[in-house]
């Protein structure tokens, strides 16, 4: 018995309509929608050319009968719906009846599908919108969609298809979504006949999660859970002090759909508000449930948007349930900092100029008995006075960020971490020029987990980091283990850096020019290496870095082109406080 | 509470306990110290939650037990002010009066229910090491943590104990210490921690230069060392520290016998050359001479030659002279052993056969552009 059936026009009319086909991973995204919704609890996709060539997905759903294999190129063909009321209460992936025809509009499709506990299977093959005949096949059961060249008769899109890795980054992008959002399915797949990834089923959603992100992140972990009339939320969150550049690990899934959601986001921003540096973006994976009637997924032909009947509601209880989550596992304490109010911070500047200015007092008139209590700590790390008559200038750190110098004309203030980034840059540039860098030798391999595809990401980039004194090996099909390091980086938190640079070349296009390869990663090092934002300096590291400043040019906008001196003449300043 | 005592031993109590005290003022509480008199001994303690420590003093004459908690700050400097004189501190009703020849203040004082509970142990669970030895095992190994500021399990010391072999570990990734000290150990305890540096910088305030044994007892979130007159407390670092036996070469090739102070002075000299970012040397071993050379971009070269005995198959590495140096101020032996392989692989400096040091060499790296 055949259960698609064509939409109505009354019914078509109501539907989002629209192009979803852009590159290869909207095409995995179609195919395995369907899949789930064939309740498959395994599904393998196999690529050739970054699915350019060739992309692959089976499944061990429930197949489809000869007459079905039949409608499914057709358009508005779908199982899903029937009358326009279904579109208010939509329970699976799939709706449009589009997805199909549209891959068969421009590709060379075929699926072959064997019903469970059928004999045999059928097959059907569309070449450019072109239905072939329908053929009888014997196949496992399940259903395959091979989608070959891609684009093949719309020369111009297929040739703004990206650089196999930006399309590779799409896709594992997209099942990324699909693997967090259904942990029992078994996922795995290939390119060019070498296994990407194998996330075999998990019982949950958390061990899924470990699987895909590696164990490290997920020690961190903190689950949020609430429930309120038809709405639950569900899931993870991570600590401010793991984030990220973009929202990209921002995973809100809504009943069993991955969506982009404005006032969800700008709910887990506002939780995280005061705990992260602007521009930095947090880690959720949420689950939420509504109601399949109180929320219109048929917004937009991707699906990725949907309309809440109660967005306010939704939204506020997305805030409230990270809020308390992030309130009841204990804050960093240096971000608590940022969260005073204007008062005190002008306080906290004025306290800190006014140890300064008792500091050196006391310095100069050589009074400090009984000053500090580490007197006796056999702590050899403490401050050297600066040597008498030596002509250092007056300086002061303020909030651990920032340097206060003085000048003939007047003063500086200077960006720590800016500053000490852009001196180790010229640096190591100038090592590797010479070939004069030091690197030295790890007593242990520092081991770094990482998701198959940036593992691949980085193993790509072995020798410009080993040119650069960091060497990393392979350790496993997920682990890397650097070896070395440049000796000129100390204190250099590897994860972090790995993480940098993962950063910096994703998406990127420019490949096969190894020299700017080698910029960035000179960029990621002396940023990483250099001091942070939020770091007290002693008054010797931060004389250092002075000294550093003068002996060098071009050290007023760090790598990133921001400025890391602000200047204030004095005759500026007179101005301003109306003396002159 | 009422006692009378030597401004003296207060001072050396004061001075002791106050390295406890934190700079932070986030627990106000913490800011005090706990003065506790019992029949005929006077204690002191303070904490910051991570370390404690508690001081015993036994010339007192109590007239009243009792506690009090109060700011140490404001008492350590009082007392600090009085030399060979005999104080007297009240409290009566929250209030501490302390008076001491003509002077006279009165201190407010914190509920002690408000202060922590100092750690102590009394039950038997405990190993003995003679104060000296565990002094020295720490001294030979804290220096090289004292730099690190990464917080991996790695960044403490590593204290372990079986049968009768007490052993102290430190590394920072590049360099390791490890030393190991016959003890006696009647009840056959065993003891596998990782030290905080802090914790064990302060342990070595509290033990005296007399001849004494120590109990040491862990469980398993922190350490407590009791000395006749202390008692200080660790919490513990979790994790497990690193396999670090299975990384030290075995097979080394070569060997030679430095004269310490010799060996010193040279790496010193060769070190002149070098800067903070730019620190290598390079020893070449061969036909019985050392030869130290450096040579640093936008700073200058040097030249520095040692005699020694060497007669194995010629041997050029690069170390980082500063932890050479950072290991013969704490040798105590005239003479090194120092066993080589090949320029990719540590160096192991023995001093008898309880007591190596591991470092990892350091390469210039060519570049052909
Ligand atoms: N892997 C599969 N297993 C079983 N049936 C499938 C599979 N893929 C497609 N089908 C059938 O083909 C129909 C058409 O699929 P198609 O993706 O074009 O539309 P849809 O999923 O109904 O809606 P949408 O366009 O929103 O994806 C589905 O409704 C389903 O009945
Ligand atoms: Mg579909």
């Amino acid at each position: 018995m055949s259960k698609i059936k064509i939409l109505s026009q009354l019914v078509v009319s109501k539907i989002a309509a629209g192009e979803v086909i852009e590159r290869p991973a909207s095409v995995i995204k179609e195919l395995v929608e369907n899949s789930i919704d064939a309740g498959a609890s395994r599904i393998e996709i196999q690529l050739e050319d970054s699915g350019k060539k060739l992309i692959r997905v089976s499944d061990n759903g429930m197949g489809m009968e000869r007459d079905d294999v039949e409608l499914a190129f057709l358009s508005h063909a779908t199982s899903k719906l029937t009358t326009a009321d279904d579109i208010f209460s939509i329970d699976t992936l799939g709706f449009r009846g589009e997805a199909l025809p549209s891959i068969g509009s421009v590709s060379q499709t075929r699926i072959v599908s064997r019903p469970r506990g059928a004999f045999t299977g059928s097959e059907i093959s569309i070449e450019g919108g072109i239905l072939q005949k329908i053929k009888e096949k014997g196949s496992p059961e399940g259903t395959q969609v091979d989608v070959h060249n891609l684009f093949y008769n719309t020369p111009v899109r297929r040739k703004f298809l990206k650089s196999t890795q930006t399309e590779m980054a799409h896709i594992s992008e997209t099942i990324t979504r699909f693997a967090l959002a259904y942990p029992a399915i078994h996922f795995n797949m290939q390119h060019n006949g070498k296994s990407v990834f194998v996330y075999p089923s998990a019982k949950d959603t958390r061990e899924r999660i470990v699987t895909i992100f590696g164990n490290e992140m997920c020690k961190e972990l903190i689950s949020v859970n609430t429930k309120e009339s038809n709405i639950s939320i569900n899931g993870y969150v991570l600590p401010p002090n793991r984030n990220r550049p973009n929202t990209k690990m921002q995973f809100v899934f809504l009943n069993g759909r991955y969506i982009r959601d404005s006032s969800i986001l700008h709910a887990v921003n506002a939780a995280y508000q005061n705990l992260l540096m602007s521009k930095r973006s947090p880690i959720v994976f949420l689950y939420l449930h509504v109601d399949s009637s109180e929320v219109d997924v048929n917004v937009h032909p991707t699906k990725i948007e949907v309309r809440f009947l109660n967005a306010g509601v939704i939204h506020d209880l997305v805030y409230s349930v990270i809020h308390s989550a992030l309130k009841r596992t204990e804050s960093h304490p240096a971000l608590q900092a940022s969260t005073q109010t204007m008062n005190s911070s002008r306080e906290s500047v004025m306290q800190s100029m006014s140890d300064f200015f008792s500091e050196t007092l006391e310095k100069n008139t050589g009074f400090q008995q009984n000053r500090n209590r580490n007197d006796y700590a056999s702590d050899p790390i403490e401050e050297f006075l600066p040597p008498k008559n030596s002509t250092v200038t007056p300086f002061l750190q303020v909030h651990n960020s920032y340097i206060v110098e003085e000048t003939d004309e007047g003063l500086n203030i200077i960006d720590q971490h800016a500053l000490h980034e852009i001196i180790l840059y010229h640096e190591i540039c100038e090592r590797i020029k010479t070939s004069k860098l030091v690197t030295q030798n790890l007593l242990i391999p520092e081991l770094i987990e990482l998701t198959p595809v940036d593992h691949v990401a980085i193993m790509r980039l072995k020798n410009d980091l080993d040119r650069l004194g960091l060497e990393i090996d392979e350790f496993g099909k997920r682990t890397i283990a650097i070896r070395t390091h440049p000796q000129i980086l100390k204190n250099l938190d590897y994860r972090d850096l790995i993480q940098g640079l993962l950063e910096e070349i994703e998406g990127n296009e420019t490949e096969g020019h190894t020299d700017t390869i080698l910029s960035k990663v000179v960029k990621i090092l002396a940023c990483k290496g250099a001091v942070k934002s939020g770091q007290r300096l002693n008054s010797q590291e931060i004389q250092t870095l002075l000294d550093k400043k003068k002996n060098r040019p071009m050290t007023n906008f760090c790598p990133h082109g921001r400025p890391t001196i602000l200047e204030f003449r004095i005759s500026e300043l007179e101005k301003q406080f109306k003396r002159k | 509470m009422k006692v009378t005592c030597d401004s003296n031993i207060l001072k050396k109590g004061f001075h002791l306990v106050e390295t406890v005290i934190s700079s932070s003022n986030l627990k106000p509480i913490l800011q005090n110290v706990k003065i506790s008199a019992y029949d005929n001994s006077l204690e002191l303690s303070t904490t910051d939650l991570e370390v404690s420590i508690t001081y015993r003093m036994d010339c007192t004459e109590v007239l009243e037990p009792g506690t009090i908690i109060c700011s140490e700050n404001k008492i350590a400097s009082i007392i600090k002010e009085w030399d060979n004189n005999t104080i007297e501190i009240i409290e009566n009703e929250k209030v501490c009066e302390i008076s001491c020849k003509d002077d006279y203040f009165k201190i407010l004082c914190a509920d002690p229910e408000e202060f922590p509970v100092i750690p102590d142990f009394t039950d038997e669970n405990y190993v003995e090491i003679e104060n000296r030895v565990f002094a020295s095992m720490i001294r030979k190994t804290m220096f090289i943590a004292l730099g690190d500021r990464t917080k991996t399990a790695s960044s403490g010391i590593f204290f372990d104990i079986s049968n009768d072999q007490a052993k102290m570990v430190a590394n920072d990734g590049r360099r390791l210490a490890e030393i190991k000290k016959k003890i006696n150990n009647p009840r056959g305890l065993t003891i596998s921690c990782i030290i905080p540096t802090k914790g064990v910088s302060q342990i070595l305030k509290i033990l005296s230069d007399q001849e004494e044994v120590i109990r040491i007892k862990v469980d398993e979130k922190r350490i407590l060392v009791k000395t006749k007159s202390s008692t200080f407390c660790s919490q513990l670092i979790d994790g497990r520290y690193p396999d670090y036996e299975k990384i030290i070469p075995s097979d080394m090739n070569k060997a030679v016998t430095l004269n310490r102070s010799e060996f010193s002075t040279a790496v010193r000299k060769g070190a002149i050359m070098t800067i903070e970012d730019y620190k290598l040397l390079c020893f070449k071993f061969f036909n019985n001479i050392l030869e130290l050379t450096c040579s640093t971009p936008d700073v200058g070269e040097s030249k520095v030659t040692m005699a020694i005995e060497y007669r194995d198959e010629e041997l050029e590495i690069g170390f980082n002279p500063d932890y050479i140096l950072d290991f013969m101020r704490v040798v105590d032996t005239d003479h090194v052993l120092f066993e080589l392989r090949d320029n990719k692989t540590a160096g192991i400096f023995k001093v008898g056969d309880d007591y190596q040091y591991m470092i990892m060499p350091l390469k210039l790296r060519e570049m052909k552009n």
